[in-house]
């Protein structure tokens, strides 16, 4: 956590309490209400100067491929201090590879002495074991890192006041962490494309990820209205602001393309088949894409009114080089978005306003309008309060 | 409800009841001149609700030096040591109001936490805080600004007890942002007129320091004053993508 080295020795006056609060019981109720489900304070986890303690629980793809790999190219001294895995012979075989000791049950030494724990398992396991660790120790000191969407449905949001249990929890939506998108967060921050008015993912949007991303271009304003129509999701937000989510999903075999009053923004990977055709029927006043030498990665380029710039991305060939499993460009993306997100948890980027109501609110609000593919849904901004109630009825 | 506390120090008392009075860091004479300065400015505004001189045109019209000066640069690292600024403005609000100037609709008579703040919050520990410092004299009526000890943590409860401030001009105190707090309304006729800093721990997250407000005066002091150029994020670490 952050500590301040403060001198208490400044003399201060002296106080006089000289009036009271008048508010009535109903307003004072209700500020009450709304003081408690706020969501976890986004603290700082720990002193950096210390290593922090890792647990991880699951040894598929994604901790092979993207959390691992991530951990190590972290600036803060981290010790992975165990592996837990359903299949102990999965999680015996990651722990060899990675020099880290794995356990054959979940309730070890290991697990009571972690700062961190990451859980990245099968959505339909995460009810049980969030159980199975507050039963076993007291997790309020302990930071939880866990994958999107949380849980598998809404069946298991009742589980969601376990989140709470501790002192923070942090939710990997790392597609929204991709350098790319955070140089776009960037020019519209800088008010370069004024106020936001369409956002279009083309194919490059899963469900959940791609509404978490584009949120995050609107300083994750909620959903008032959402439809899914001709294989497209539509949203409206708060400020008069629609996003368009275009089916299916291809990775990064699309483009995103941002409307706002004074500019337009287009990303249109450079590998994306369509690229050239895009460019041409989309002009924009910012064009991002990929740039490659000799089929390397280099960086991105951007194309402005102010001239055409290479931004570079000094992570990647670190990352790409970490992992074992997987050297696609795409993977190394990913884990340069987790690598972000987990930096969350020891100082405080974009991730640390999307806590896990957040990642909760995108997950169902997706999964909802797709199971209703006829039907307009009106007021989805509902859901942000309930899953807020829900999460704060066991506390 | 009337009570009196003498608490030992600026840095206890912020963090016990989320205020600490101080005595004047800046004499008469000085706020004189500032506000010779500032009535200059602000008879070219037109006035609203509330009128504000940023950082940027502080710096411009040769007041800023003076705020950041070593008095105040010796309070703010002795409470926090990596602080950079959120706020630095001097601003007026109108007279003859019936309610707050800010969150009056908000059911609560204009009392609130300065929500952009809650998302950092730890039990006894300082990360956001605010400097006031009255530029005009302000009594009952002339929207004091008022405080609770209610943190975060707590709960708005009965006839909790709150401290108004009122003083002449010069009257300087410090508040935690995340404890409850308002504007009382300024019912009488004249505006009124404030210097306000807020500051926090240079890893939070800030999206104000990128503001033109801030980094036109950062560029200008790492030349001349790079004492307090930090508090502009002149040692943030965070790089925009864009340059």
């Amino acid at each position: 956590m952050l500590r301040n080295n403060i001198d208490n020795s400044q003399p201060c006056l002296p106080i006089k309490f000289n009036a009271d609060i008048q508010v009535t019981y109903l307003s004072r109720l209700k500020f009450n209400l709304k003081n408690k489900v706020r969501e976890n304070a986004r603290i700082l986890h720990c002193d950096t100067n210390a290593p922090s303690n890792v647990f991880l629980v699951g040894s598929g793809n994604r901790m092979k491929q993207n959390f691992i790999p991530a951990f190590k190219c972290l600036d803060y001294p981290v010790v992975i201090s165990g592996i837990y895995s359903r299949t102990s012979q999965h999680a015996a075989e990651v722990g060899e590879l990675w020099g880290i000791e794995s356990q054959a049950e979940l309730e070890c030494a290991a697990l009571a002495n972690a700062d961190v724990i990451v859980i990245s398992i099968t959505t339909r396991y995460v009810s049980d074991i969030l159980k199975k660790i507050h039963r076993f120790t007291d997790t309020k000191n302990k930071v939880l890192i866990i994958d999107t969407p949380v849980f598998e449905g809404l069946k298991h949001i009742q589980s969601a006041y376990l989140l709470r249990k501790y002192q923070n929890t942090i939710v990997t939506e790392d597609y929204m962490n991709f350098p790319q998108f955070a140089i776009v967060r960037d020019i519209i921050k800088q008010g370069k494309l004024g106020n936001i008015k369409k956002i279009e993912m083309h194919n490059i949007g899963y469900r959940y990820h791609g509404l978490a991303t584009a949120r995050s271009f609107l300083k994750f304003s909620l959903v008032r209205s959402a439809c899914y129509q001709d294989k497209a999701l539509h949203y409206q937000v708060n400020n008069d602001c629609e996003i368009v989510v275009v089916e299916p999903y291809q990775k990064l075999d699309g483009y995103l393309y941002i409307k706002g009053d004074k500019g337009t923004l287009l990303y249109c990977p450079q590998e994306f088949k369509n690229a050239k055709e895009i460019i041409l029927q989309r002009p924009a006043d910012y064009s991002l894409t990929e740039q490659y030498l000799e089929n390397s990665f280099v960086g991105f380029d951007l194309v402005g009114p102010e001239g055409q710039k290479l931004i570079l991305a000094p992570l990647f060939e670190s990352v790409k080089s970490a992992s074992f499993f997987s050297k696609e460009d795409f993977n190394t993306f990913k884990t340069m978005g987790l690598v972000e997100v987990l930096n969350s948890t020891f100082k405080y980027n974009i991730n640390s306003q999307y806590g896990f109501i957040n990642g909760l609110y995108d997950s169902f609000v997706t999964k909802v309008v797709h199971s209703r593919r006829t039907f307009g849904l009106p007021i989805l901004k509902i859901f942000h309060p309930i899953i807020k109630y829900f999460s704060a009825l066991r506390n | 409800m009337n009570f009196e506390l003498s608490p030992k120090s600026v840095y206890g008392s912020l963090i016990q009841y989320g205020v600490a009075l101080v005595p004047p860091i800046y004499n008469q004479h000085c706020i004189n001149e500032w506000n010779e300065k500032l009535d200059c400015f602000f008879k070219y505004e037109v006035s609203v609700n509330r009128n504000y001189v940023r950082a940027d045109q502080l710096h411009t019209l040769g007041i800023l030096e003076s705020i950041l000066n070593k008095d105040l640069q010796d309070l703010i690292s002795s409470l926090m040591n990596d602080a950079v600024l959120y706020h630095c403005h001097v601003y007026e609000i109108e007279g003859e109001q019936k309610s707050s100037h800010i969150h009056a609709d908000n059911g609560l008579n204009g009392w609130h936490r300065d929500e952009d703040c809650l998302y950092a919050v730890e039990k006894n520990q300082l990360h956001h805080f605010s400097m006031f410092v009255y530029l005009s004299d302000v009594a009952d009526e002339n929207g004091p600004f008022q405080i609770a000890p209610i943190s975060a943590f707590d709960n708005l409860k009965r006839n909790t007890p709150s401290l108004k401030i009122t003083g002449q001009r010069g009257t300087c105190f410090f508040f935690d942002r995340t404890f409850f707090h308002r504007a009382t309304p300024n019912q009488s006729i004249t505006r009124r007129r404030v210097l306000k800093l807020s500051f926090q721990n240079k890893d939070l997250f800030n999206d104000r320091i990128v503001l033109p407000e801030f980094t036109k005066v950062k560029e200008s002091l790492i030349e001349t004053n790079s004492d307090i150029s930090h508090w502009f994020g002149s040692r943030l670490d965070e790089v925009s993508h864009v340059a």
